[in-house]
């Protein structure tokens, strides 16, 4: 048999992917953002091009993730989306852990240095901070933990 | 005493010349997903077992074993 129609939940993955890059992307946008507070100025002309850069490419994957799903994955096959038996479901269940931990943490380790030393950032540097570091856990525990490369054309045709 | 889950998905495959994308579009989930049960790195839902069994036509336990780990 040779059909390799690609099947709903393989687009399903494919779009969760697209979604993971989007939230990288956002995440390095924040840590942009939060080094604005620790450059001299004449840095931050630098830093300001790489946002918008950054920006620029959060646009075009975000669309190229609204795209494949409402051009690729018909309203009919929609409902696989919210399938929680898959293994990106699973993988993405278990980043969203490892991301919620790490911030608590993060949140922590900040509310004890600003209650201990006064701190010499206003709240939007840690506010920026935090969500830089909680989707980019997010985000690259997802990569790691569901691997960005599928495993060989090998085991897909070895039968 | 720990417990592994084995399965035959593979043997299967290859008696219906079946590839791993064609039996991820047979039963609605991803290539990944197949492949991932069949090397043992992801535990399937009841649900995605029974399918898988349904599609061979054979009971679930023909497919999935659990093995004694010393």
């Amino acid at each position: 048999m040779s059909n390799h129609k690609t099947s709903s939940a393989d687009k399903v993955d494919t779009y969760r992917r697209l979604i993971f890059l989007t939230m990288l992307l956002l995440s390095l946008i924040f840590a942009v953002k939060t080094g604005f507070y620790l450059v001299e100025n004449e840095v931050k002309s630098i830093l300001e091009i790489i946002a918008k850069g950054l920006f620029a490419s959060f646009v075009i994957v975000l669309l190229a993730a609204i795209f494949v799903k409402w051009r690729y994955i018909l309203p009919g096959e929609r409902s696989v989306l919210s399938d929680t038996d898959s293994y990106s479901y699973q993988k993405m269940n278990e980043a969203c852990k490892v991301s919620w931990i790490l911030t608590l943490l993060l949140l922590a380790f900040i509310t004890t240095m600003t209650t201990k030393l006064s701190s010499a950032f206003p709240t939007e540097f840690y506010l920026n901070l935090t969500l830089f570091f909680m989707m980019a856990v997010f985000s690259i525990s997802f990569f790691i933990l569901f691997q960005w490369q599928n495993e060989g054309e090998s085991s897909n045709t070895d039968v | 005493m720990n417990v592994k889950l084995e399965n035959r998905i593979h043997v299967f495959r290859a008696e219906h010349r079946l590839s791993q994308s064609e039996l991820a579009n047979h039963i609605g989930v991803s290539r990944k997903t197949i492949s991932t049960i069949e090397i043992g790195k992801f535990i399937p839902s009841t649900m995605i077992a029974l399918k898988i069994a349904r599609y061979f036509q054979v009971p679930v336990e023909e497919i999935f074993t659990l093995k004694d780990i010393e």
